[in-house]
């Protein structure tokens, strides 16, 4: 099974607060379903 | 953003609907509002975990393919159902990208939909290839019900 690299994994996103996250805050807790969308329309 | 639709059954399996764009925050809000959403939404504008995961991007992808054109008009027939200036709001919003590069996002960065575990296990992965392609929901939901087994 594929595994998110460590360097993807700390790739920045940011809230809608503007604070900084790591990508993999999003699936730290539990399972996450990642909805990349193409724009937000 | 079918998923939405079906939060609940997410949640049952322990899981999260995580939504992530590359827009600015401001329409990244009013993208919230419009659909009702109150999942964790975040926003990437230099695309780069999407390139990262392995996303794709480009003209002829988006609108290269007779395909993208079928989804366009699905996504603006299922909007005739609504009122008549949520269809003509939908349509503006489609053109923004084009119009005026960056706002809602960058038009030619496709999506996808992966599920995540929290070791970084990635059970599920779908990788869009023209505009409109999305994976089924019924799909996603059994690949997240057999990651939780």
């Amino acid at each position: 099974m594929d595994r998110v690299s460590v360097e993807t994994a700390s790739t920045k996103i940011w809230d809608l607060d503007g604070r900084e996250h790591e990508l993999q805050e999003t699936w730290a807790a539990r399972t996450a379903v990642l909805v990349f969308v193409r724009h937000f329309g | 953003m079918q998923l939405r639709r079906e939060v609940d059954r997410l949640h049952a399996h322990g899981a999260e609907l995580v939504v992530i764009g590359n827009g600015t925050p401001h329409f990244a809000r009013a993208f919230r509002e419009d659909i009702h959403l109150d999942t964790p939404l975040y926003v990437d504008t230099s695309c780069a975990s999407y390139r990262a995961l392995g996303m794709k991007r480009g003209l002829a992808r988006t609108l290269g393919s007779w395909r993208t054109w079928v989804n366009l008009f699905r996504a603006l027939r299922d909007g005739v159902r609504e009122k008549r200036v949520t269809v003509i709001l939908r349509w503006w919003r489609l053109s923004v990208p084009v119009l005026i590069p960056g706002a809602q996002g960058d038009a030619w960065q496709l999506g996808g939909v992966l599920v995540v575990l929290p070791d970084g296990r990635i059970p599920y992965r779908y990788l869009s290839t023209i505009a409109g392609d999305h994976p089924q929901t019924t799909e996603v939901l059994a690949a997240l019900a057999a990651s939780t087994q």
